[in-house]
Formats: structure tokens, sequence, C-alpha cells
């Protein structure tokens, strides 16, 4: 598996995690001061929610109250003006209706009130570097099929879309209710698409889905690129995503942003994103090696 | 090319080839053994799994089949798996894509098989085996049922699994056991080889200690030994070889020996082969004949030119030898010396005869010696002859003139005179007698005039020669068969007349009894004179056949010149004279008149 543009986050977070623990030690102190005006919520205290929030506390620069959602009600300070939510859980709670959310590790979540008080850290990366890094290693990419959830793919396709069309790529868009729709959209797809890539959502993911599209990459000779580079290991010819360590640095800025009072758009996409290739898949399935990465 | 490299040479490609054939075989084992045993896996673990997984195959669907084959191909390390119905159809896919398509109907044989089983439509790496294992439906049979039907129920069947399996792990694992098996067969070849090499050293040993003997032997080392250390046949063989050792070392001794003796010969002695040409020459043959050149290939007629159709060359292909032939040799210096030849053929072991060995020995001083004794021999006749002849004019003189004073004188002589006279007459009748008997005797080396001899008629001419004498004697003379001879008669009659002459005057009081008889012996005639006479003592055999040689005093008459003169007589022909006797019992003498026509 060959990681392009950025460290392993895991790795980096143990090598700092000696001088990081004095942060931990963040959620069990008081809040003081002006960071009474923010506060972080993690769906769970450990894990990739745990990471993210270390490298965002990390960006931030400064402590944050804090709160592990799965063990406790988080309690706000009344002045509270922006939190950072991790999880999907997290973005769902019922924040004080002053506070501005920033969310992120929720790529399920849609929020129930549009308006400008929720912004979300997109687990999808910039519309325009992905089909940049895919045609980059696909270089005769020409259709690309993207799953996505119906109804919630939001406005990405047509992002997506637009950013594709000046590099000669055509995005074919596939909605699914639910993942036991993949054979039968990967039997409709037939010969029409050169890859097909399938959008982190946690609605059409499980094993199964995930060996369908593997096996019918594999068995096909078509490329399937992951949601993650996680998931591509499982059987993918890569991945383009952004990095939970992005996430976090980006939602420390939105954060900050929030504070000065600054608007913020309800989808901010990380500046740069991580490409996994899985070369290992693409020999044993006989694909093509995937070019360079740019 | 060394035994040890054919050896190898012969090895090595039994080896290969043996090889070649045991990894393929080997190979064609693994093959189906792994074949087998992954197919025989596969089926178990998918039969394992059927009976853990809640699929209900009898109402297929695909979204509850595919976790099913997954978990199928994840376990099996399969590369894909598919459940199909009765008919082939395809229900669930791991490639959705292959949903709906069918099971083609060449592998409906061992797709329907309700045992299952498996084929390899294509081997090579990038092939896939078929693993087809058969999904009945679960037996609901109550108890009861089962009492009623017993076991042999056939079970319903709802389709087939088939299982791909990828073969690259299989071939691998082939290469790997063919790379093995190749290594272990290399290693066992090497061993062999190795041990060939080495053992044929070992087993060779014996066959290079006899090479180095058989080159010591040819650097004139004898005496050269190779230790026997075994009993199998190279042990015999090299025991036959010192045997042959010891006895060309014998060999070579003799030979060496006869090779100093033959070249410190004063004779020639040349071995001629059955082409005429010298094969070897003694130091004396190569400087009487060679001329400060090799005679091995020249002629031997070149220096023995009469005897290219000479008689010697003729007796000894007759009979095999030839002794003191006498012949006329050209020297290598070219002058003609004579020479007598001995050659007698030489044969192989087998009898074939293979050459002749010719001793040539040079006679010119003999022949000198005798030119020169024939000459004083000549001499010494012509003296004696013109002696014994000059001699007895005078005495005859004497005599005459002796007789006419006995006659005039007669009456006035006294007795004493007379008795002086008659002494004087008898001297001169012995020595006239003498004289006589010493002009035969040189008369005989005189020219013979050879002729028919009728021995009968030559004793009869005697008998009446001897007429008085035998007559007064008394004695009786008998004959034998006589021969006819070619000789001089007179020497034939001489011989008999003087041993006839002998028998009768050495009678023994008797009347003499002579037989005179003739028998052929191998070399020619043998007369017998027997009589019955006084005999002769032994001691005297020497002085009997000498010149002047008398047994006996004055009282009887004889000169002491005819047994030499016999002897004489009898040599000039070849032949010898002897006699048998006992002092009083008779005498017996015996001549040989050789080379007489058969």
């Amino acid at each position: 598996m060959q990681k392009i543009n950025k460290e392993n986050p895991i790795s980096r977070g143990r090598r700092a995690a000696l001088p990081l623990l004095v942060l931990a030690l963040l959620f069990c102190a008081p809040a003081c001061g002006r960071a009474q005006e923010a506060a972080a919520v993690l769906s769970k205290g450990s894990g990739l929610y745990f990471e993210t929030f270390l490298a965002f506390q990390k960006s931030l620069g400064r402590p944050i109250a804090s709160f592990d959602l799965s063990k406790e009600k988080p309690k706000f300070a009344p002045d509270l003006k922006a939190v950072a939510a991790f999880g999907s859980m997290a973005a769902a709670f019922d924040y004080p209706g002053q506070a501005k959310v920033i969310y992120l590790l929720a790529p399920g979540y849609a929020p129930k009130r549009a308006g400008g008080r929720f912004t979300g850290i997109s687990a999808l990366p910039e519309p325009g570097q992905a089909v940049a890094a895919y045609k980059g290693l696909q270089p005769a990419l020409k259709r690309l099929a993207v799953f996505f959830k119906t109804p919630s793919g939001g406005t990405y396709p047509a992002e997506l879309a637009a950013a594709a069309k000046p590099l000669g790529v055509q995005i074919l868009p596939i909605g699914l209710d639910g993942p036991l729709e993949f054979p039968g959209k990967l039997r409709d797809l037939g010969g029409k698409a050169d890859a097909f890539w399938l959008l982190p959502e946690p609605a059409l993911i499980n094993k199964t889905s995930l060996q369908v599209l593997a096996e019918f990459a594999c068995s096909n000779k078509i490329p399937f690129y992951a949601p993650s580079g996680g998931l591509s290991e499982l059987g993918a010819a890569a991945s383009f995503a952004p990095t939970f360590t992005e996430a976090g640095i980006a939602a420390a800025a939105a954060l900050d942003a929030a504070l000065a009072g600054k608007p913020l758009p309800e989808t901010i996409y990380v500046p740069h994103s991580e490409l996994t290739i899985n070369r290992t898949f693409s020999a044993k399935c006989g694909l093509p090696p995937p070019g360079e990465a740019r | 090319m060394k035994i040890r490299a054919k050896l190898l040479l012969f090895l090595v490609p039994l080896l290969l080839l043996s090889g070649v054939v045991i990894n393929y075989l080997t190979g064609r084992a693994v093959c189906n053994t792994l074949h087998g045993e992954t197919a025989a896996a596969a089926a178990a673990g998918a039969r394992r799994l059927l009976e853990a997984a809640a699929v209900d195959f009898s109402a297929p669907r695909e979204d509850k089949l595919l976790p099913f084959l997954y978990s199928l191909v994840g376990d099996l390390n399969a590369s894909n798996a598919c459940f199909a119905d009765k008919d082939g159809n395809i229900l669930a896919h791991t490639d959705v894509a292959r949903k709906g398509k069918k099971i083609p109907e060449a592998h409906a044989a061992k797709f329907l098989s309700a045992a299952g089983g498996y084929e390899i439509p294509v081997h090579g790496e990038a092939g896939l085996m078929r693993v087809y294992v058969p999904v009945n439906a679960p037996k609901s049979e109550s108890p009861e049922e089962l009492a009623l039907l017993g076991a042999g129920t056939e079970a319903k069947r709802l389709g087939t699994l088939v299982i791909y399996i990828q073969l690259r792990g299989l071939i691998e694992t082939e290469r790997y056991i063919a790379r093995k098996t190749t290594t272990i067969l290399a290693a066992v070849y090497s061993a062999i080889l190795l041990a060939a090499f080495f053992i044929s050293g070992a087993a060779l040993r014996p066959i290079r200690r006899l090479i180095a003997g058989t080159e010591r032997i040819r650097l004139g080392d004898y005496e050269t030994m190779i230790p026997v250390a075994s009993r199998d046949e190279f042990g015999d063989l090299a025991r036959s070889f010192n045997s042959m050792t010891r006895t060309l070392s014998g060999t070579i001794v003799s030979k060496n020996y006869l090779d100093a003796i033959l070249d410190n010969m004063l004779d020639v002695l040349v071995v001629v082969g059955l082409d005429g040409r010298i094969q070897k020459g003694n130091r004396a043959a190569l400087a009487a004949l060679g001329g400060g050149s090799a005679l091995e290939g020249r002629m031997i007629t070149d220096f023995l030119p009469g005897e290219e159709e000479g008689s010697g060359r003729a007796r000894v292909q007759s009979d095999g030898e030839v002794r003191d032939h006498e012949a006329v040799m050209i020297t290598g210096a070219g002058a003609r010396v004579p020479v007598l030849i001995s050659a007698s053929r030489i044969t192989d072991p087998d009898g074939k005869i293979t050459g002749t060995v010719v001793s040539i020995r040079d006679i010119t001083s003999i022949k000198k010696y005798e030119a020169e004794l024939a000459r004083s021999n000549e001499d010494l006749q012509r003296f004696a002859f013109v002696a014994s002849h000059d001699l007895q004019e005078p005495l005859k003189t004497i005599s005459n003139y002796v007789q006419m004073l006995e006659a005039k004188y007669r009456s006035v002589m006294g007795p004493e005179s007379e008795k002086h006279v008659d002494f004087i007459t008898g001297a001169v009748g012995r020595m006239r007698s003498l004289i006589r008997g010493l002009l035969d005797y040189s008369k005989i080396n005189s020219s013979l005039h050879l002729e028919e001899v009728d021995s009968r008629e030559a004793l009869d001419y005697v008998l009446g020669v001897l007429g008085d004498s035998i007559s007064s004697s008394g004695a009786v003379i008998e004959r034998g068969d006589l021969p006819v001879l070619r000789a001089d008669r007179c020497h034939i009659e001489s011989l008999l007349q003087n041993l006839i002459s002998n028998a009768i005057k050495f009678r023994n009081g008797a009347a003499p009894r002579i037989r005179v008889s003739a028998e052929k012996g191998k070399s020619g005639w043998i007369f017998e004179v027997r009589d019955n006479g006084a005999g002769i003592e032994n001691a005297y055999s020497a002085k009997l056949f000498k010149l002047f040689g008398r047994l006996h005093g004055k009282g009887v008459e004889g000169a002491g010149i005819g047994l030499a003169s016999c002897k004489k007589i009898v040599e000039h022909y070849g032949g010898k004279i002897w006699f048998e006797s006992e002092p009083g019992k008779g005498s017996s003498f015996f001549f040989s008149i050789p080379g007489q026509p058969g």
C-alpha cells in the first residue's frame, strides 16, 4: 500500500503521544478563559475521533473544552460560540442555539436544519483534485462511475462532473438506496465505465458490498477506487481521500474563523488529500499498474 | 579416450535421461496428487461451510448467497465461486456480472455428478480449477420415514456450488517440488558420478600399475613386479603379468646369452625368411657380408649365387636341413670364398616354417691346407714309387750276382760261406718283397678306374692267384652273397687277396676255414672275411693296420704292408676296416665300401 502526500497520521500520532497526553488531560480539566467560547465533542474518545482531535487541538494551539459523547453528556458554557463535532453522533447533538457547529468525520451526516449554523469538513476530496488524481493514475480514464447514496449525495456529484469535464472525464453518477443494489447496478454498468468510485457513504459500505465491488473490478478488469485509504486495503486499486489530520486542521481553522465571527460555507474541502495505491490488488487482478502520482 | 572418461560419458547421458524421466513422472504424480488434494480440500471446506451456513438454497437469492460465496472464497482462498441450479443457470456469482449465465453443457457430467468432482479446462498459471460441490436439500425424514425408507433415499438436488481455484499456487508448489526433486536428483547423480569417478579410479589402479610396469619393461627393467592386491580379474591379470615378466626376464637373459654366443662365433650365421631375405645376422655375418651396410632385407642369394638353384637349398627343402654343403660365397667386398653351409628350418611353436637359419663357415684355409697336403702326398707317392722302382734294379743285380757267385763257387765254399750266401739271398728276397709291397701301397692313391666290379669274379680271381697256398694249407673257402660294386677292380681284388692270404697264413694248426660274405648296410656294402685261425689279441688292434705293423717274427713271411694297404684302399672309398677276434678261435675282418648304388 502506497501512501502519497501525507504521512500516516496514526504513526505520527503515536510518536507525539507523550506530549499530547498532556492535552488529553484537558478532557478532565475545567475549561477557563476564552476556551469556554468553544468546545469539542467527540462521538467517541478513542480511535480516529481522538486522533483527529489531537491534530485539531495541535492546530488550534490552545486548550479547548472537550467531551466524549459516549461517556457523558456535554455541559456547555452559556457563552458558547462554536463547537467542533467529531463524528455523526456528535454532529447530530443538540447544541445551544447560538453555537456555530463545525462537524467532521461524518460522511453520511446531513444537518436537519439548513442554514449558516452548520459547516461540514467534507470527508470527500476536493472534486477537481479527485478527478485529477484518478486521471493521473489512469490516463485513459474517460468515464468514471461514482456510487453514492441517494438522496444524500448532495451536490458533490454535480461538482465532480463540473470539475471532471475540463479533464475530459465523464462522471456517471449512480445512486443507490442500499448495498443490495450493487450487483444489479454493476451488471447494468456493463462496459460503460472505465473505473468506478464509491463515495464514503456508510450506508453503502459493508463487507459484502466491498467484496462485490472488488470482485467485479477484479473479474472485469475495471479499477475500483475506494472511499478511503483503509478501505482500499480491502480490495481496491486506489483511493483518494482526505486524511484525518487534514480534516482536524481544517476544523481548527474553521473554528477560529467562527469565533472570529467570519462566515463559513456549508462544506469545506480539506486542501490536501491522500492518494493510496494498492498495487497488490492491481497485480492480483491483472489490472494495469496505476500510474505515478501527480 | 581413457576408460574413466568413457565410463563418465556413458553414465552422464543415462543419468540425464533417467533424471528427465524421473522428473517428468514425479511431476505428473505430484500434479495429479496436488490437484486431487486441492479439489478434495476445497470440496470438504465447501461442505463444512454449507452445513454451517444459514442460506436457503431451496429459494436462492443473490443477496443471501453472495455473503456465503464470498465467505467461501475467502476461506478456501479461491478465485471465485458461484451457485448454479440443476440446469446450470448461475444464480449467484462472486463476480456479480456473471449472474444469469449458464454453465456450459461440456461441464455437465462433472457438474451434475452426485459425488461432485473437479476439472481443469486449461492448465497454466492463468488457469482455474473448477471444483463442483453438489448442494442437496437437507433430509427431513422422520424416524418413521427413515425406518420405512432406509438411509438410501436419494437426496433432492438443489444445485451445485462451483468453486474456482487459481492454479498459480498449485503450479508454484509443483515447481517447488520439481525444483526440490531436481536438486535431490542432481545431488544424487553428482554423488553417483563422483563415486563412479573415484571407484573407476580405484578399479583402474591395477591397470595403471600394469601400464607403469609395461613401461618399465620397455625401458629394460625386466625385474618389474606388480603387487597382487585382489583376487578378482585384476589380481589374475597382475599375476599373469608377473609370470610373464619372469618368463620374459629369463627369455631376455637367454637371448642376451645367445646373442653373445652368436656374435662371438667366427662362422657367419644368418636367419633367412621364407622370401629369401635376410632377417638377422650375427657380427661375423655383418663383417663378412655387410660391407659396411645392414644385412637385413637383402637376399641370401646375393651372397650365395650358386645356391639360387643349388642342391643345398633343395636339400633344405626336402630334408629340412643340410650339413657341410660346400659352396662359394661372395663377400661384401666382392671376394669369392669357399664355404661350408649348414642350414636348417626354423619353425614356430605351431610347427609352421618361418625361415631358415644358415651357418656359413669359411674354409679358405682348409682348402689351402688340403691342396698342400695333396701336393705333399703326391710328392711322397712319387718318391715312394720312384724309390721302390729304382731300388728294384740294383737289388735285382745283387740277387743275380749272388746267384752267379753261389753257382760258381758253391764247390769251394764251406758250409759257413754257403750259410752266408743264403742269408744274403733271403735278405734280398725280403727286400724285394718289401719294395714290391711299398710300390703297391704307393700306387693306391693313384687315380681310380671305376667300373662295375662283380665281387664274386674278384674272389674267383684271388682264389686262383692263391691256389697254391690254398691247396698246400688245405684251406676251405666258403662264399656268401657277394655284390656288384662300382669300384677299381684291382682294389677289390687286393682287399680280398690280403685278407684271405692272412687267414691262410695265420692258421691255427688245423686247415683254414674261410668264409667271404657281404651285407648291405646303411652306408654301403659291408664285407666280412671270417676264419678259424689263431686269432688276434685285442691289445694289437691299434698296431694292426699301421704300415710295417707286424705282429709276428721273421718265421712268418710278410712285410706288414698288407693290412695298411687295405686300410688305405677302404678309406680311399670313404669306408672303414675293422676286425673282431678272439685268440685261438679265429678272426673276422670287416670292411665297408660306401656310396654304392642300391
